[in-house]
């Protein structure tokens, strides 16, 4: 990739993103948005403060993605790395359905801020240990997927940029600008895979992104990776992947 | 506390008992307290104490080490340890724990961080402090923190040593506006040199001139890094002096001894010092710390060493052992001559960069 990839001409192209990317992107601009303690303020100051809060632009139900856009964080897939059945306060898991067709479908939330906005807990608060503070946690964030193969993804874009895999990414503390570069990357024209691209580099926000995709495939993949979050670090095990998904006309450079 | 001690040698006897050719033990009785809050507001006052011990062990040249918290379970943790090391494989690089006995410098540590008293008095003076300086009601966050720790190490190689290590420190962020936001930071080794206000008026002063933020264009600008930006990157390049880092390849300082890696007025060192809130009288061997300056001048001098990567690069340890691998303790630039008044107003076009935020590298 990095002696035989192309620089992409930078324009306004479709993108598809493998199950790496797709993962990256589900849990930072959809998985630590929606955590209701940050969406509080509680960790204004080193976490910032989100593009999601009471009164603003963006609240439950307003729309942030496609229709074919359903992120869900689900404790309860069994054998998984985020896997458990009561959080830390004794709530029962269940899947959390954060964006649902395309719209914001509900936060996560410990028993503290779910109080706070006057709901219940959804059973999301965990901590690394007895003596650390249980707060708002992720556990398997990904993009449900949809019905169509990689291949029939792929064959539909005309000109575009297949991003398997990613190098370096970035997100403002809003959890709204953010960047992806692809490390594994390829041109796509006419349906079919070409040549290798060094670093593709797509900067996008939260809404652009998910309002860009129109394919989400059937075949998720993931991987264990290791969330962090608080002060003391509190490193939790999650999921991380998904499916493929296509992004029709965003700009790449 | 000297019991703690004895525990501490307990375990490296048990350890070479069983067969371990070096063992080095080293437990810490922290005592830690967090303030957070938020929205101007305190949320939540964290207290937890306890003992740590961190063991490495060597068995013909093989290299494994673990954690214990409050002496648990110590037979079986070693055990198990040992049964690890039988079936690693031989560390060509392992040089051995450093040998001999050393004399320490007295610990500077404040007993007054122990148990701080009204940690919430502090908080409220810095968000105090933050509305004063910028002038209107501002939306404050941020975490105190005090740690108070008692170190005692063992080697079977010979050094044996005590430390006290205390700190506090306070970070808060101030919103003037919803896009808008300064910070400050405080931090000392001891009570008597800590200024919670001087954090808050940071804070502040940047919330106000952040106020309605304009989009800015790509382009070529001159750019000044506030000390709170510069020390994060100070942190990177720190971690890349790391003689473990350089032969894994996780460093910009690669074969460059010798050789210019920045500009003439660019010097840093590392420097465990009485004041900084990463004081220590010796690292993970025993070995007393010391003053490393690694650029001087522009030039990379030396890389940060523990025994055995001291020994691969012919050298002298540093005094910068960590469990595993060699690390910075408390990384500082040297000050220039400059005010920063000056500096300001040397910039025709460009930015000041107060913060930063997932700087990551891209290889």
């Amino acid at each position: 990739m990095i002696t035989k990839g192309k620089a992409v001409k930078p324009g306004t192209m479709d993108l598809v993103c493998g199950p790496e990317v797709t993962g990256i992107a589900a849990h930072e601009s959809c998985g630590h948005p929606m955590e209701a303690d940050r969406i509080l303020g509680r960790e204004m100051s080193q976490a910032g403060r989100f593009f999601i809060y009471e009164g603003g632009p963006f609240w439950i139900g307003t729309r942030i993605g496609s229709n074919v856009v359903t992120i869900v964080d689900d404790p309860t897939i069994e054998h998984s790395y985020g896997y458990y059945e009561y959080d830390d306060e004794g709530i029962k898991a269940r899947r959390r359905y954060l964006y649902k067709n395309g719209l914001i479908n509900e936060f996560l939330h410990n028993r503290e801020s779910a109080a706070k906005l006057s709901t219940r807990s959804n059973a999301a608060s965990r901590s690394v240990n007895y003596d650390r503070e249980a707060i708002v946690r992720m556990a398997n964030t990904f993009v449900l997927p949809g019905d169509m193969t990689e291949e029939e993804i792929i064959e539909d874009v005309n000109y575009g940029v297949f991003m398997k895999s990613f190098t370096e990414w970035n997100i403002d503390d809003k959890r709204f600008n953010q960047r992806y570069v692809g490390r594994e990357a390829y041109v796509i024209e006419a349906g079919k895979l070409k040549h290798p691209v060094a670093r593709p580099i797509i900067e996008t926000t939260t809404e652009k992104f998910w309002k860009a995709v129109d394919a989400v495939s059937k075949k998720v993949e993931f991987d264990a990776a290791t969330c962090g979050k608080g002060d003391p670090a509190q490193g939790i095990p999650v999921y991380t992947g998904g499916p493929c998904i296509r992004l029709r006309g965003v700009h790449v450079k | 506390m000297s019991e703690v001690l004895n525990r501490t040698e307990e375990i490296v006897k048990k350890a070479k008992s069983l067969g371990a050719d070096e063992v080095v033990a080293k437990t810490t009785f922290g005592r830690y307290r967090q303030t957070r809050f938020s929205n101007n507001q305190i949320d939540i006052t964290v207290v937890w104490n306890d003992y740590l011990t961190d063991i490495a062990l060597a068995w013909k040249k093989r290299v494994v080490a673990t954690q214990i918290r409050n002496f648990q379970n110590i037979d079986e943790r070693l055990k198990q340890l040992f049964e690890l090391a039988k079936v690693s494989k031989e560390n060509p690089m392992f040089g051995g724990f450093a040998k001999g006995k050393f004399k320490y410098a007295a610990s500077s540590a404040d007993k007054k961080l122990e148990n701080l008293e009204n940690p919430a008095g502090y908080v409220f003076e810095a968000i105090q402090a933050t509305e004063k300086e910028a002038g209107q009601v501002v939306n404050s966050g941020g975490i105190l923190f005090t740690k108070f720790e008692d170190v005692y190490l063992v080697s079977s190689d010979g050094p044996v040593g005590t430390d006290s290590r205390s700190a506090i420190e306070l970070s808060i962020r101030a919103f003037s506006q919803r896009e808008a936001s300064g910070h400050g930071v405080e931090c000392s080794s001891t009570l008597k040199g800590f200024d919670a206000a001087r954090a808050g008026l940071k804070a502040g002063e940047i919330a106000r001139l952040a106020r309605n933020p304009k989009l800015g264009g790509e382009g070529v600008y001159d750019v000044i890094l506030d000390p709170l930006f510069c020390g994060s990157m100070l942190g990177m390049w720190a971690s890349m002096v790391s003689a473990f880092n350089v032969m894994v390849q996780l460093s910009i300082f690669v074969n460059k001894l010798g050789q210019k890696v920045a500009s003439e007025v660019v010097s840093m060192k590392d420097k465990p010092a009485s004041y900084s809130v990463a004081n220590r009288v010796f690292d993970d061997e025993g070995v007393p710390t010391r003053e490393n300056v690694f650029i001087d001048h522009g030039v990379l001098k030396t890389y940060l060493h523990n025994t055995s990567t001291a020994k691969i690069f012919k050298t002298e340890t540093t005094g910068n052992a960590g469990l595993v691998a060699p690390n910075a303790w408390n990384v500082e630039m040297s000050p220039g001559d400059m005010s920063k008044d000056e500096l300001f107003s040397e910039v025709k076009r460009g930015i000041y960069l107060t913060n930063t935020w997932y700087t990551r590298f891209q290889n």
